[in-house]
């Protein structure tokens, strides 16, 4: 509990009602099986009511009671993978809506929803996929039709990459950001001195996240939100950014470099000490990659991606020195 | 305790994330408008942000759907931490959920699923209603869900169990009329039975909302006008509750906004127009539904997209 606010302490045990209700939690125990087709039975059978319908469920004089618990049984099922469907809306027509739809109902049945909100529904759903794409044999034994050099497991992949990327735009669209924080410009860091560069800590936003993927599925993304229906991609290591800046989610396309050098100070490293991992890590050669870190900076940084900044302890072993 | 509120808020809407910006912009002249709880509680972002902003404009009345104040699960007092935080930030007028269960032994239905009508259950829901209101700190208003089962365990009419209900713990009830007239038809009971039989005295908001009418039975769809049968339950509960805040559900097939506010203003024609005899009950009259009810929803679903934020 995080509310601060105390629970009575003589309420505890009776707003449960475990005890003194136990026949409504029975029924509600047996209902919950009969609509979502999941039990949640403590397996003990001496507390187990009968599984009969009629016994529990009145008919009315339109409908058996068999009937009407249908209405529950398709609602539930219909509802949440309609949840599914916008939450993934750009995976969904990736799969079509068809094959999307499998893949829903078995993931609920799978991980049933145990939060208040809907919003939680699909927190497993990439984690799912991860566990239920094809078996490496399978990989090797089919192909994609249009290309040999696409095995099914890479198509996977692709998926899979494809959910990462929309669930991580959705957690960043309204997760925590910075909106509401002192502006951090380009101006702020330019105060600093290159001694200070090196050794300070940048604070990124906790509305930045990054992803390195398999395939450039950012680049799909982006066709699907222009209503655009393309090609799976050849597989590709990409990399991307997904921030937000006045409540709008931003998307933008990373170099390994840029990936590196973000990633190392997202983790906490000094500057100067994350441009020398992203220098012998990245993808370009030294020189080119000196001379864009300037402009580099200035775009991150009028992007939102960093609140500040703070020295390394060592300057003020006391309290580091944080600037905002 | 704080009082129950008595005064009527007037017509208000459904604040639904396809109109924010309309919202934003126009400032339309709407009395007030209903959040769905859920759906800003967590959030970070620009519903919040949005909510905020509107919270500034006009009054909002906090309604949700995951209390499961008639589960035997332990009440949820992060959730309830939550809503009463939302509810001090954005100075909101009342706070209601729905007399139902959502899920049992951890799980979530997000269905509002009906309970057994019975004495055991009144004092089981009375002590938990007793429970969220003292955490809350204000009275916790509950509404009459549509139903699609009874069960053979009930002992008491659905009036019987609201009214036992909501005068034992001391609460106040949201009316939805069209959950009234869609239970009426799925249960076979007479709906201005059930309206003259409720605590009038309770009665804190009205809810208005369209329907699908199948046949064999009615789905809640919150996706159409209201229909003539149930704007007719609504002036006779009227004519007993004297005016109470009104607000206008509409959740699927969601039509511009005007449109959506000038449904919910005919509930002030019709109660600006003549009164006719209390005791007038005119014949409830169905009106199936000639496309197909395959897809017919209950509503509300508690979800906002980030489409086309994306």
């Amino acid at each position: 509990m995080n509310s601060g606010e105390p629970i009575p302490e003589t309420r505890r045990d009776s707003v449960s009602g475990a005890n003194s209700n136990f026949g409504l939690q029975q029924l509600q125990r047996w209902l919950y099986g009969a609509i979502t087709g999941s039990s949640v039975s403590d397996g003990d059978d001496s507390e187990r009511i009968s599984d009969s319908v009629a016994d529990h469920v009145a008919p009315s004089h339109a409908l058996s009671s068999e009937e009407r618990l249908e209405i529950y049984q398709r609602a539930y099922v219909a509802r949440l993978i309609e949840v599914l469907r916008e939450e993934y809306s750009v995976l969904c027509r990736a799969f079509g809506t068809e094959l999307f739809d499998q893949f829903a109902m078995e993931y609920l049945r799978v991980y049933p929803s145990e939060s208040y909100t809907l919003a939680r529904l699909g927190d497993r759903f990439v984690e799912f996929l991860e566990a239920t794409r094809p078996a490496e044999s399978d990989r090797m034994s089919e192909s994609n039709p249009e290309s040999d050099e696409n095995p099914i497991g890479n198509w996977a992949d692709f998926f899979i990459d494809l959910a990462r990327l929309e669930q991580t735009v959705n957690q960043v669209f309204d997760g925590p950001g910075n909106e509401n924080l002192p502006p951090f410009s380009a101006h702020d860091l330019a105060k600093l001195s290159a001694d200070d560069f090196a050794t300070a800590r940048l604070i990124v936003a906790p509305c930045v996240r990054l992803l390195e993927t398999r395939f450039p599925v950012d680049e799909y993304f982006a066709a699907i939100l222009r209503d655009e229906r393309p090609a799976i991609p050849r597989p590709d290591q990409s990399y991307v950014a997904v921030s937000r800046r006045s409540y709008r989610t931003e998307r933008r396309s990373l170099t390994r470099s840029q990936y590196t050098l973000l990633a190392t100070m997202q983790a906490g490293v000094a500057v100067g000490d994350a441009l020398a991992v992203a220098a012998e890590m990245g993808d370009e050669p030294i020189e080119k990659f000196a001379n864009q870190i300037e402009r580099w900076f200035a775009d991150w940084t009028a992007a939102g991606f960093f609140l500040g900044y703070e020295y390394e302890a060592a300057k003020n072993p006391s309290q580091p020195d944080l600037v905002v | 305790m704080p009082e129950l509120p008595r005064d009527s808020l007037g017509f208000g809407v459904g604040l639904r994330a396809t109109h924010y910006a309309h919202i934003l912009r126009e400032s339309p002249p709407v009395d007030w408008f209903e959040i769905i709880s859920e759906n800003y509680i967590d959030s970070q972002g620009r519903p919040r942000h949005v909510l905020r902003q509107i919270a500034e404009r006009y009054p909002i009345v906090m309604h949700g759907v995951s209390l499961s104040i008639g589960s035997t699960d332990p009440l949820d007092f992060e959730y309830l931490g939550k809503l009463k935080r939302l509810a001090h930030e954005i100075g909101a007028a009342w706070i209601s959920d729905h007399l139902c269960w959502t899920g049992v032994a951890g799980r979530n239905t997000h269905d509002l699923l009906p309970l057994p009508m019975n004495d055991t259950v009144v004092s089981h829901v009375i002590e938990r209603v007793k429970v969220v209101q003292d955490f809350l700190g204000r009275p916790l208003i509950l509404e009459n869900p549509s139903s699609y089962v009874t069960f053979t365990s009930s002992t008491l009419s659905e009036w019987e169990f609201v009214t036992r209900v909501v005068e034992g713990a001391d609460c106040g009830l949201l009316l939805d009329v069209n959950n009234v007239f869609v239970s009426s038809v799925n249960h076979d009971f007479d709906p201005y039975e059930y309206l003259a039989g409720i605590p009038h005295d309770r009665v804190t908001q009205y809810h208005l909302a369209g329907h699908t009418d199948c046949g064999t039975h009615c789905i809640d769809t919150h996706d159409g006008a209201v229909i003539d049968p149930v704007w007719d339950l609504y002036r006779y509960a009227t004519e007993r509750t004297g005016e109470r805040s009104t607000l206008l559900e509409w959740d699927a097939n969601i039509p511009p906004f005007p449109v959506v506010h000038a449904e919910v203003l005919k509930a002030r024609e019709l109660l600006s127009g003549p009164r006719r005899d209390v005791e007038s009950r005119p014949t409830p009259r169905r009106q199936p539904t000639t496309h197909s009810t395959d897809r017919a929803l209950p509503h509300p679903l508690s979800f906002v997209v980030s489409a086309g934020d994306k």
